[in-house]
Formats: structure tokens, C-alpha cells, sequence
């Protein structure tokens, strides 16, 4: 029963372990960082599997706040250092001019509020509805689409302002 | 730039940023490794959202708790006691960990039964024969070397007449805990998590194991823990975890009494010693995952 028990979520991890590593990485932008949470993340799924009705969303909800946990965990001097290099005019600029959108587009959401990066990347990118974004964030559907609203607002004001100097202590 | 052309730059962006990036080699098993452990020793009140407990709130201690010690009443009338005062004991009491072993005994409805003793000097558990998977015994512990957490393991499977040993180490550093890990979280966890209000006094009390115990609850749309102090020793005698189904009113739960001994040299051997019985054979660990 045990064994057939672990095959499975050993199976639910080899599945979905990269997808939560990406998810991860999206909203802290450090690879190192991304799989300790989702590490952490899969550990609390360990704990819980055979009680979870589907364990996705609660995997997902587990990567979101770990990520989260992980970067409050950097000291201010090392949120700094990131940010900054998040924004530099020295990061390496890229030839293709499509490809360097998509880079201020990244750099942009990095800038975003945690809670306003997690619903842009869990709506859009993962594709979630607003149900299912709601059960990984731990909020209403209401909350979501007003929050959802916000956040590609506030987007597309940061992709307008991609290159003028930005306040470090907003990201957080 | 319209609403639908942002967000499949957003998409293919977010696809190139992540693109040859995934999970780590062995993610499954040191999940399983640190679960085991983290269902002993921490994590059951991680993530717990914040409710909100009101400052000065008050704890009332009915019934005929015993005349002496802390929360007990002469008169057999209530005791009331203020939260910070019951937070203050709870951490002073977990701070004493080290002074005990821990047995837990878990009656999960889809996990079966299991005891496991913790050491929690060491952070090394024991499952007993029986209880592990097939009819085995393991025994748990974490170190660091160089900075580097690792997770060993060893198994004895007394129907194959086998035993092995597995490490696991992380991949990057970390820093051990300053604090001793015991059940929901590090004395300083769960002081912060009810100085917080994420860990709600609920004012219930209720006989559990024969302790006159107080209830902690605190829960998200998820989850709902529910600590049980006992009342007199503030030491934790039951946990209880509740899982929502995110799509039904169905609700799965999990109960772990809690039981802390005074550590005597048997029980830390016990705990600590992997016994492996003459004539056994040693196999290889279980691969990676």
C-alpha cells in the first residue's frame, strides 16, 4: 500500500517537477532558489499525498508561497543587487530585437508586485482559470479578476518604463 | 499593444526565460525523506494564512482540571489566562524539547497507523517494525557537512532478511537550525505563528489523552491545523490536519498524538542506534527518483 503510494507521487513528481521548477523560477528569477522552494514545495505534498483530491493545485499554491518565503529570506542588500541587475543597461544585450522584448517583458514582471507576478504568470502563462488561480493563491475568483486587472495594468506601465530608473525598494 | 498580443509575448518570453530548466535528479525522494521527517518534526503549521486573534484575548480553562500547576483553579472554576500569556508557555515549554523524546502515534484514514519516536537533540526518528513499508524498520537522521544538508537513512526489512543504507544530499547550502525542530515547527515558529494570528487560541479545551488540553487552530482554504496543548505542561499531545477538497465539502484528516517522555539512555539508543540483525544481508538503497 506504502510502496504503491510513493510510486505514485514519485510519478506526480517526475511529471510535474519541472513545470513547478519553471513556475518557480518566473516569479523569483533564480534558478537555485526555484528548486529549493519547489523542493520544499514537494516535500509538503509528500506529506499530504493520498489526501489531496487533485495535488496539482495544492503543489502549485505550495511553490507560490515558498517562493515567496525564499525571497524574503534574501537580505535587503541581496533584493538590491538582484533588482538592480534585473534593470541594468549592462545585462547583455540581445541581438534580435524580438527577443530583447521578451527580455524588458520578463525584466518588466519582475518588477511587478509578488501577488501581481503570481496571478500574471498562473493566468497567462500557466493558463489557469480563474478558479484555479484563485486555489493556488489562497483567494477568491473575485479577487483574481480585479487583481488579474491590476497587475496588466501595471505591467504595461512598467514595460513603458522599462528604462528609466526604478524604486528597488518596491520589489519585494 | 492589445490585451491577447501581451500575454503571448508574456507566454513565449516566459518560455524562452525557463527554457532546459526543470527539476533536479532525486527531487521525489528527498521530498519522501524530508516529509518523513517534517511529519515528525516541522511543516504540518507551514503555511498556515493569518486569522486574526484579537490582542489580550483571553483562554478560559474549564472544568475540573487539577488544583495545581499552571491553568488548573482550586475551585474547579474557570481559569482565564490571556493568549500572550499562553503563547509565553508554549514556547518556553517547546524550548525544552531537548529533553525528551517524542512518540507519535498517527491513526490517518488513508495512511494506516505508525509510531515513530523522534530524538529531537539529534533530529534522528525511528519507525518501528511493522510500520514501515512491508515489515520493516527505519531509522532517519540529518546532518551537514560543509554547509551541505544530507538525509540518511537506514532500512531493515526483517521479510526479505535485507538492510540498506541511503544518503541524500541537497544541492545547495543551508544553514542548520539554530533552534531544535519538534512537532509543528521550532519553539520560535510557533510562538511567531500565534504572536502572528496565524495560529488562532481558540478558547476550547477538551480531554485528549488525558490531558486537559487547549486548542490552537489555524486554517486556509486548504487546510485546517489544530494544535492541542496540554494545559498544565503546555507540551503539544495532539495534531490534527485537515485537508479541503478544493472541488467538494469533502474533508480528509489526520490525528497525531503527541507523547514526550523524559529522555532515558534506552529510548535514545532506541531512536538513535540502528539495530540490524545477525545474518542479515545488505542490498542497495531503493534507486533515485
Amino acid at each position: 500500500m506504502r510502496q504503491e503510494r510513493w510510486a505514485a507521487f514519485e510519478e506526480f513528481a517526475r511529471v510535474n517537477g519541472d513545470s513547478l521548477v519553471r513556475l518557480s523560477f518566473a516569479l523569483c528569477g533564480d534558478r537555485g532558489k526555484a528548486e529549493d522552494a519547489t523542493q520544499e514545495a514537494l516535500t509538503g505534498v509528500y506529506l499530504r499525498w493520498g489526501r489531496l483530491d487533485d495535488p496539482l493545485p495544492y503543489a502549485r499554491r505550495a511553490v507560490v508561497n515558498a517562493t515567496n518565503d525564499q525571497w524574503r529570506r534574501l537580505s535587503r542588500r541581496e533584493r538590491k543587487e538582484r533588482t538592480a541587475a534585473a534593470v541594468s543597461p549592462e545585462s547583455p544585450t540581445l541581438l534580435d530585437e524580438v527577443v530583447a522584448d521578451r527580455d524588458r517583458l520578463v525584466r518588466a514582471l519582475r518588477r511587478l508586485p509578488y501577488g501581481q507576478r503570481a496571478v500574471i504568470v498562473l493566468r497567462y502563462w500557466h493558463e489557469l482559470s480563474e478558479r484555479e488561480t484563485a486555489a493556488a493563491l489562497g483567494n477568491s475568483a473575485g479577487t483574481i479578476k480585479s487583481q488579474t486587472s491590476r497587475a496588466l495594468a501595471r505591467l504595461r506601465e512598467e514595460l513603458n518604463s522599462d528604462l528609466q530608473p526604478v524604486n528597488t525598494e518596491e520589489y519585494r | 499593444m492589445s490585451e491577447s498580443q501581451l500575454t503571448d509575448d508574456l507566454r513565449a518570453a516566459l518560455d524562452e526565460a525557463t527554457a532546459g530548466m526543470g527539476a533536479t535528479p532525486g527531487m521525489a525522494v528527498r521530498a519522501r525523506a524530508g516529509g518523513r521527517r517534517h511529519r515528525a518534526t516541522r511543516g504540518l503549521l507551514a503555511g498556515v494564512p493569518v486569522l486574526a486573534l484579537a490582542a489580550g484575548a483571553v483562554v478560559a480553562l474549564h472544568g475540573s482540571a487539577p488544583a495545581s500547576g499552571v491553568g488548573g483553579s482550586a475551585s474547579g472554576q474557570p481559569k482565564v489566562v490571556t493568549a500572550a500569556y499562553v503563547t509565553k508557555q508554549v514556547e518556553t515549554a517547546l524550548g525544552n524539547a531537548a529533553n525528551y523524546i517524542i512518540r507519535e502515534t498517527a491513526d490517518e484514514r488513508y495512511h494506516g497507523n505508525f509510531t515513530t519516536l523522534i530524538d529531537p537533540r539529534t533530529g534522528t526518528f525511528y519507525t518501528k517494525p511493522g510500520e514501515g513499508p512491508g515489515n520493516s524498520a527505519s531509522w532517519s537522521s540529518t546532518y551537514w557537512v560543509s554547509g551541505i544538508q544530507h538525509w540518511r537513512e537506514t532500512n531493515v526489512d526483517y521479510t526479505q532478511g535485507t538492510w540498506s543504507v541511503s544518503v541524500e544530499r541537497a544541492h545547495g547550502t543551508s544553514t542548520p537550525p539554530t533552534a531544535l525542530p519538534v512537532p509543528g515547527g521550532t519553539p520560535s515558529q510557533l510562538s511567531q505563528l500565534l504572536k502572528k494570528g496565524k495560529l488562532k487560541i481558540t478558547g476550547r479545551h477538551a480531554d485528549v489523552n488525558g490531558h486537559q488540553a487547549i486548542e490552537l487552530s489555524g486554517g486556509s482554504g486548504f487546510e485546517t491545523v489544530t494544535y492541542w496543548v496540554d494545559s498544565q505542561t503546555y507540551l503539544p499531545v495532539r495534531i490534527v490536519d485537515e485537508i479541503h477538497a478544493l472541488h467538494s465539502s469533502a474533508t480528509s484528516t489526520s490525528s497525531v498524538n503527541e507523547f514526550w517522555s523524559p529522555r532515558a539512555s534506552s529510548l535514545v539508543k532506541l531512536v538513535n542506534d540502528p539495530v540490524i540483525p545477525a545474518g542479515f544481508r545488505q542490498v542497495p538503497a531503493a534507486p533515485q527518483g
